[in-house]
C-alpha cells in the first residue's frame, strides 16, 4: 500500500494541480494563519544524462525532462550544473554515488537508476513554528522530513517510469542516440505521474516499498495456484500472471522486484481509477442498465463492433527474455488476474477477450467463495487502538501494517517518522554485519517506538499510551508481534 | 544571427589562446620573482622586519607562481561545469585570486596595468622596508636591488627560510598527503576550512596548495546555494557525508565516511571554528576580511594547524567532549579544597585575575574564578587541548594571548601557563585581562608550587595520576559487573564522570566502534523532534542504553541479552552510586578568588 497514488482519491474532485504550482503554494504558506507548517512539496523534478551536451553551449542536450516545464533555460541549466558539480565534488572522496543533499530551506535527492542517467527531485521544507508550544516565530523543519522517504519516492518514479517505457538506455539505442524520443516518452509520462504525487502523504511504507500478501491456508492457496496453472495452460499465448484478492497478493509468477511495481501500478492506480469509473457510469446513467464489463484493462464492451487495443503495455525486466507485454486485468468482485501477454506487431484481438471472460468468471466466482470461508474462520484480530505497526521483509517484499488507520495527526506522524528513523539505524547496523537487533525509544511524548531487526525481517511499533515501563511496553510488542506475526521466530 | 559567424569565434579563439600564454608567462615571472610583480603578492601593507617581508615575498612568489600554472591547465570539466552552475562570471571564482581572468580581454588589461604601476611601487616599498632596518645583510642588500633573482633561494640564509610560512619538510607530516594518494582517499574524516573567496585556511590532511581546486569546488558550492538565498548544510553518499557550517568570513567543511551524524560533525566544526577565534578573536577575523576578502588567513594561523589537529583527535576519543562537559582527576573532596584555597589565597592579591585553571592530562584538577565569571565546558576544552598540544610547555613558562569564545570572543586574555614542577602532571593556568602582568604571575607560580609542595598535594595529584583507574571506580565493586562502561554527566554543573575502557573495549579499534556507537546514539536523540528521552537497544555485540532526564544523562553499554528490568535496575544503582560518591569525581564547588 503506497501513497504514491496515480489519483487514488476516489470520489475527490481532481484539484491536485496546486502540488507543483509555486503560485499556490506562497498562497497556502500565506493562508495558513501562521500556526500550521506548510507541508512538503515538490520544487522541481529533473533528469539528465551526462553523455550528452559535452560541448560548451550545446549543455541543454543533456537535458531530458524537466519539470516544472515553463522553468527558465538559464535555471535548468543552473540546477543541473549544481547536481553535476555535486556528484564529480563526492567523487573527490568516495565512489558511493551521490544521495541527498540537505541545504536549509529544501531537500535534494539523487538517483543514478542506469549508469549516467540521473534523476534529481528538490522538495521545500516544511515551514512553519517548530512546535505547537512554540507560539512565535517559523523555521524551516529539516528535522520533520526524513530523506530516505523521498529517496523512495524517486526510486518508485523510476521503476514505475521503466514499467511503462522500458530502460531509458533502450530507447536512446533504438534510436542510435538520438534523444527526441526518450525525451517525449518522459515527458507524456512524469507530466501525469508527477500531477499525481503526494509527497506530504509518504511515510515508511514507501522505503520499504513491499508487497501485501494474502494469509491463506493450504488447501485455498493450492487451489489459488491450481487456477492460475489452469489459465496459463488453456490460453498458452499468457506467459505470466498475477493474482490478487482484496489489494493482496495471492499469487504470482514473476519476480520480486517486477512484482512490486506492478503490484504498485494496479492497486494504486488502475483499480481506484476502474472503481471510479463504474461508480460515475452508475451515477450518469440512473435506471438504465449499463452492464460493466469485468475487464479493468481492455476493450469496454466485448460486443463493441469497433474494438480498439486499450490495455497497457508493460515492461517486464527480470524474467528470461526482457521486453513489453501487454497487462490485461480481469476482475470478479474482489478477486482480480492479472494476466502478461508477449507484445508482437498485431493487437489483441476481440475474439481472445471473449473466450478469456467465459472461462475466468464463473472459476473466479468459485474460488472467491472459496477464500472467504476461509477468511470467516480465521478473522484477524484487532489491536489495540493506540498501537500501530509495519512488518517486512526483505527477502520476499512482504509488508503488513496498521499505520493508514490514524493518519494525520501531527503527534501520531512524528512517531511514524521515528519509526524511519529506527529504520536507518537498523539498515546501517545491518551494513557493519549486525543482523538482529532490538531498539526501544522513548520520546519526550512520553510515547514509545520500538523496532526489530532479525536477519531479513524487520518489525516497527508505535505506542501511544503514556506511562509505559521499558518492560511493560516490551510485553505490548510481544504480544503484536505474535498475534500479528505467527510462526514468525523473532530473536535478537 | 550575423554577428557569431566563424569571425567571431576566431577572434574568441585567438583571445583565449593568447589568455593560456599570459597565464603562462606570469607564471614564470613569478617563479623568477619578477619584482615588477611585487604588488600583486599576498603580503602585508608594510613591514618593520625585512627578514620577514622577504620570506614573505619568496613564499607569495612560488604560490603566486603555482597558482597561475595551475589556472592555465585548469581542469575543463569542472570549469565548464561551474560556468554551467550558473557562474556566469566564468573561472572568476578561481580565477579572481589569481588576479587574471584567462576568458577576457578585461583581465589582460588589468595585468598590463600592474604591471607598468608594479614597478615603482616595488621600488617605494623595498626602500621603506630597508631603510627601517639598519643592519641588512649583503644578500639582503643584493636581493632588494636585483630585478633577476634566480639566485635567491641558493643564497639566503636558511634561518629565512625556515620563517613559519613555510611548510616543514617531515615526511610524517600529515600535510604531505598528495589528495591522489589512496592514503588520502582512506582517511576517516577530513576537515577543511576556507575563507568566503575560496583560499584555503587549513586541511586535516593533505598540503592546502596542492588542493586549491578542491577548496575552489567547495566554496563554489557554498556560494551557489546562497545566490538562491538558502545555505547548504550537508550531502549524503553511501556511508559518507560532508557538512558544511558558514562562520562569518570562513566556511568550514567536514567530510567524514563513517557515518557519523550530521550533528556531531556540526558540533566538531564548532570546536574548529572556536579554535580559531581563540587564536585571533572574533574581531580580528571579521576586520582582516572587511579589508581585504581575499586575505590568506594561513598567516595569521600558522603555528595552529597543530592545535587544530590535536583539537580534532581531541573531540573524536574524549568521551566528555561530545556530551559536552568537563571530566575531572578524582581525589578526596577535602584534598581538593586545600589546593583551591592555597590557589584562592595566592592569587586573591592579584589584580585582573580572572581564572586560574589547575588541569593534569586532559582533565581539571580545579578552577577558581572571579565573582561573576564563569568557565563554559568548550573554552575549558580549548585550554586543555592548548596545554595538551605544547610541547614547549614542558620545559618553560609560557605567556600568550588566548581568546576565550565563551568568555569573550572579541579579546584576548592573558595566560600564563607552566607545569607546577618539573616532573609533574599538573599544569598551571593563570588567566589575565592584565598584559603586564607576567613576572606578577610568575612570582605567583612559584609560591604556590611552594604552598602546594608544603602541604603535599604535588605528591598526591601525583599518585592519583600514577594509580589505576580502578583504584577509583571499579565497577564490579560497585556491584555492577555486568555494564561494561558508562559515560555519565550531570547536567547542573557539567561535570562528567566515565568508567575506564576495560575489555572487550581495550583496544583503540573496538574503544573507537563504541564511542561511534554512543555518539550516533546520542546525537540521534537530541535531533529527533520530538526529542527523545530514552534509548535502548539490544544486539549480539553489547546493548547500548542512553536515558536523559532533567538532572542528569548516561550512556551506558552492557552485557547483550539481559532482562530489561534487571539492566534498568543495575543502571539504577550506578546512578545512585554516582551520586552519593560525587565530590569525589566532581568539582561542584568552584571558588572565588
Amino acid at each position: 500500500m503506497s501513497v504514491l497514488r496515480f489519483s487514488s482519491a476516489i470520489f475527490e474532485t481532481c484539484d491536485v494541480h496546486y502540488v507543483f504550482d509555486p503560485a499556490f503554494r506562497r498562497l497556502e504558506d500565506e493562508s495558513m494563519t501562521q500556526r500550521q507548517p506548510s507541508k512538503v512539496s515538490p520544487k522541481n523534478f529533473f533528469i539528465y544524462n551526462v553523455c550528452y551536451g559535452e560541448t560548451e553551449g550545446q549543455e541543454e542536450e543533456k537535458i531530458l525532462f524537466f519539470h516544472p516545464r515553463d522553468t527558465n533555460v538559464d535555471v535548468k541549466m543552473r540546477e543541473v550544473g549544481l547536481s553535476e558539480a555535486i556528484v564529480k565534488f563526492a567523487e573527490n572522496f568516495d565512489a558511493a554515488e551521490c544521495d541527498a543533499v540537505h541545504t536549509k530551506k529544501t531537500r535534494k535527492l539523487f538517483l543514478q537508476p542506469e549508469p549516467n542517467f540521473w534523476m534529481i527531485m528538490t522538495i521545500h521544507l516544511p515551514f512553519g513554528p517548530r512546535s505547537s508550544e512554540v507560539l512565535e516565530g517559523s523555521d524551516y523543519l529539516g528535522g520533520d522530513v526524513e530523506t530516505a522517504v523521498y529517496q523512495a519516492v524517486l526510486k518508485q518514479a523510476y521503476s514505475t517510469a521503466r514499467l511503462f517505457i522500458g530502460p531509458f538506455q533502450s530507447i536512446l539505442d533504438a534510436n542510435n542516440g538520438d534523444t527526441t524520443v526518450l525525451k517525449k516518452k518522459l515527458d507524456d509520462f512524469f507530466k501525469r505521474y508527477l500531477l499525481d504525487l503526494r509527497l506530504a502523504d509518504c511515510d515508511i511504507l514507501n522505503v520499504f516499498d513491499g508487497v501485501q500478501f494474502l494469509p491463506l491456508d493450504r488447501t485455498t492457496f493450492l487451489r489459488s495456484q491450481c487456477f492460475v496453472n489452469l489459465v496459463e495452460a488453456t490460453f498458452p499465448v499468457v506467459s505470466h500472471s498475477l493474482l490478487m484478492y482484496d489489494g493482496n497478493l495471492v499469487w504470482s509468477g514473476l519476480n520480486p522486484e517486477d512484482v512490486k511495481v506492478v503490484y504498485r501500478y494496479v492497486c494504486n492506480s488502475l483499480l481506484p481509477k476502474h472503481l471510479k469509473a463504474n461508480y460515475l457510469a452508475k451515477m450518469g446513467s440512473s435506471g438504465s442498465n449499463v452492464r460493466l464489463t469485468r475487464f479493468v484493462t481492455g476493450p469496454d464492451s466485448l460486443v463493441d463492433l469497433v474494438y480498439s487495443d486499450k490495455t497497457p503495455k508493460v515492461y517486464l525486466d527480470k524474467i528470461q527474455r526482457p521486453g513489453f507485454f501487454h497487462l490485461v486485468v480481469y476482475k470478479v468482485h474482489d478477486l482480480v488476474i492479472c494476466l502478461f501477454l508477449p507484445k508482437n506487431k498485431d493487437p489483441l484481438r476481440l475474439e481472445l477477450y471473449r473466450q478469456l471472460d467465459v472461462f475466468l468468471n464463473e472459476r473466479m466466482s468459485e474460488l472467491i467463495t472459496e477464500i472467504k470461508s476461509y477468511r470467516k474462520s480465521a478473522p484477524e484480530q484487532t489491536e489495540a487502538p493506540d498501537t500501530r505497526y509495519v512488518y517486512f521483509n526483505t527477502m520476499n517484499l512482504a509488508t503488513k501494517d496498521s499505520l493508514r488507520e490514524r493518519k494525520g495527526n501531527p503527534s501520531s506522524d512524528a512517531l511514524v517518522r521515528a519509526l524511519v528513523r529506527l529504520h536507518n539505524h537498523n539498515v546501517n547496523l545491518s551494513k557493519e554485519g549486525c543482523l538482529s537487533s532490538e531498539t526501544f525509544m522513548r520520546m519526550s511524548t512520553d510515547h514509545w517506538v520500538i523496532g526489530r531487526m532479525s536477519n531479513f525481517r524487520q518489525f516497527y511499533i508505535a505506542v501511544e499510551r503514556k506511562k509505559l515501563s521499558l518492560q511493560e511496553v516490551d510485553d505490548v510488542a510481544k504480544r503484536i508481534c505474535e498475534n500479528k506475526l505467527k510462526g514468525i521466530f523473532f530473536h535478537v | 544571427m550575423k554577428i557569431c559567424g566563424p569571425k567571431l569565434s576566431l577572434c574568441g579563439l585567438i583571445i583565449s589562446v593568447w589568455g593560456i600564454i599570459q597565464l603562462v608567462s606570469m607564471g614564470l615571472f613569478y617563479y623568477m620573482n619578477s619584482v615588477a610583480l611585487l604588488e600583486d603578492l599576498p603580503i602585508e601593507e608594510s613591514y618593520d622586519d625585512a627578514k620577514k617581508f622577504y620570506a614573505d615575498a619568496e613564499n607569495g612568489y612560488s604560490m603566486n607562481a603555482y597558482n597561475f600554472v595551475i589556472c592555465s591547465v585548469w581542469d575543463y570539466r569542472i570549469r565548464q561545469l561551474l560556468r554551467m552552475a550558473g557562474l556566469t562570471d566564468g573561472g572568476s571564482i578561481f580565477t579572481s585570486e589569481f588576479g587574471v581572468n584567462s576568458n577576457s580581454l578585461q583581465g589582460v588589461e588589468d595585468l598590463g596595468q600592474t604591471y607598468d604601476e608594479g614597478a615603482s611601487n616595488v621600488a617605494d616599498e623595498s626602500l621603506d622596508s630597508g631603510v627601517g632596518e639598519s643592519g641588512l645583510n649583503d644578500s639582503d642588500i643584493r636581493e632588494s636591488d636585483t630585478v633577476n633573482v634566480e639566485l635567491m633561494t641558493s643564497d639566503l640564509p636558511r634561518d629565512i627560510l625556515d620563517n613559519d610560512l613555510i611548510v616543514s619538510d617531515d615526511d610524517n607530516d600529515p600535510r604531505n598527503l598528495l589528495m591522489e594518494n589512496e592514503d588520502w582517499k582512506a582517511k576517516e574524516r577530513h576537515v577543511f576550512i576556507l575563507s568566503s573567496s575560496g583560499k584555503p585556511v587549513y586541511s586535516r590532511y593533505g598540503s592546502e596548495d596542492k588542493m586549491v581546486t578542491l577548496f575552489g569546488v567547495m566554496q563554489a558550492l557554498v556560494s551557489i546555494i546562497e545566490d538562491s538565498d538558502d545555505t547548504m548544510e550537508s550531502i549524503h553518499f553511501g556511508n559518507n557525508v560532508i557538512v558544511f557550517q558558514r562562520r562569518g568570513p570562513l566556511i568550514l567543511v567536514a567530510v567524514s565516511k563513517k557515518r557519523d551524524s550530521v550533528v556531531f560533525l556540526n558540533n566538531q566544526l564548532t570546536y574548529v571554528y572556536n579554535q580559531i577565534v581563540s587564536v585571533l578573536t572574533l574581531m580580528q577575523i571579521n576586520r582582516i576580511f572587511k579589508a581585504r576578502q581575499n586575505y590568506d588567513l594561513r598567516r595569521l594561523l600558522s603555528g595552529s594547524e597543530r592545535l587544530i589537529d590535536h583539537l580534532l583527535q581531541f573531540h573524536e576519543t574524549e568521551p566528555s567532549i561530545f556530551v559536552g562537559g568537563i571530566s575531572c582527576i578524582p581525589m578526596p573532596p577535602s584534598q581538593r579544597e586545600s589546593i583551591s584555597s592555597a590557589i584562592v589565597s595566592t592569587c586573591s592579591k592579584i589584580k585582573n585575575l580572572v581564572f586560574a585553571v589547575l588541569v593534569a592530562n586532559n582533565r581539571l584538577i580545579t578552577l577558581v574564578r572571579k565573582k561573576r565569571y564563569s568557565m563554559s565546558p568548550s573554552d575549558l576544552h580549548l585550554i586543555l587541548n592548548m596545554v595538551a598540544s605544547s610541547e614547549s610547555l614542558k620545559t618553560a613558562e609560557i605567556w600568550t594571548p588566548i581568546c576565550l569564545p565563551h568568555f569573550n570572543a572579541n579579546g584576548f586574555l592573558h595566560a600564563h601557563v607552566s607545569y607546577l614542577t618539573e616532573d609533574t602532571q599538573a599544569c598551571l593556568l593563570l588567566l589575565t585581562v592584565d598584559q603586564e602582568i607576567f613576572f606578577q604571575l610568575s612570582e605567583a607560580k612559584m609560591k604556590l608550587t611552594e604552598r602546594l609542595k608544603k602541604n603535599n598535594s604535588i605528591s598526591v595529584i601525583d599518585e592519583v595520576l600514577k594509580s589505576p583507574p580502578s583504584t577509583w571506580l571499579s565497577l564490579h565493586e560497585i556491584g555492577v559487573s555486568k555494564i561494561r562502561h558508562f559515560i555519565y554527566k550531570c547536567r547542573k554543573t557539567y561535570n562528567v564522570l566515565s568508567s575506564p575502557l576495560q575489555p572487550p573495549y581495550d583496544t583503540p579499534e573496538d574503544a573507537n566502534k563504541l564511542f561511534t556507537k554512543y555518539q550516533t546514539t546520542y546525537f540521534n536523540m537530541m535531533d529527533s523532534n520530538p526529542q527523545s528521552q530514552g534509548y535502548y537497544q539490544d544486539s549480539p555485540e553489547e546493548s547500548v542504553i542512553c536515558l536523559i532526564t532533567d538532572k542528569y544523562e548516561i550512556l551506558v553499554a552492557m552485557e547483550p541479552l539481559m532482562k530489561k528490568q534487571a539492566s534498568l535496575d543495575l543502571i539504577n544503582r550506578l546512578i545512585q552510586w554516582i551520586q552519593k560518591e560525587e565530590d569525589k569525581f566532581f568539582l561542584s564547588n568552584i571558588p572565588y578568588l
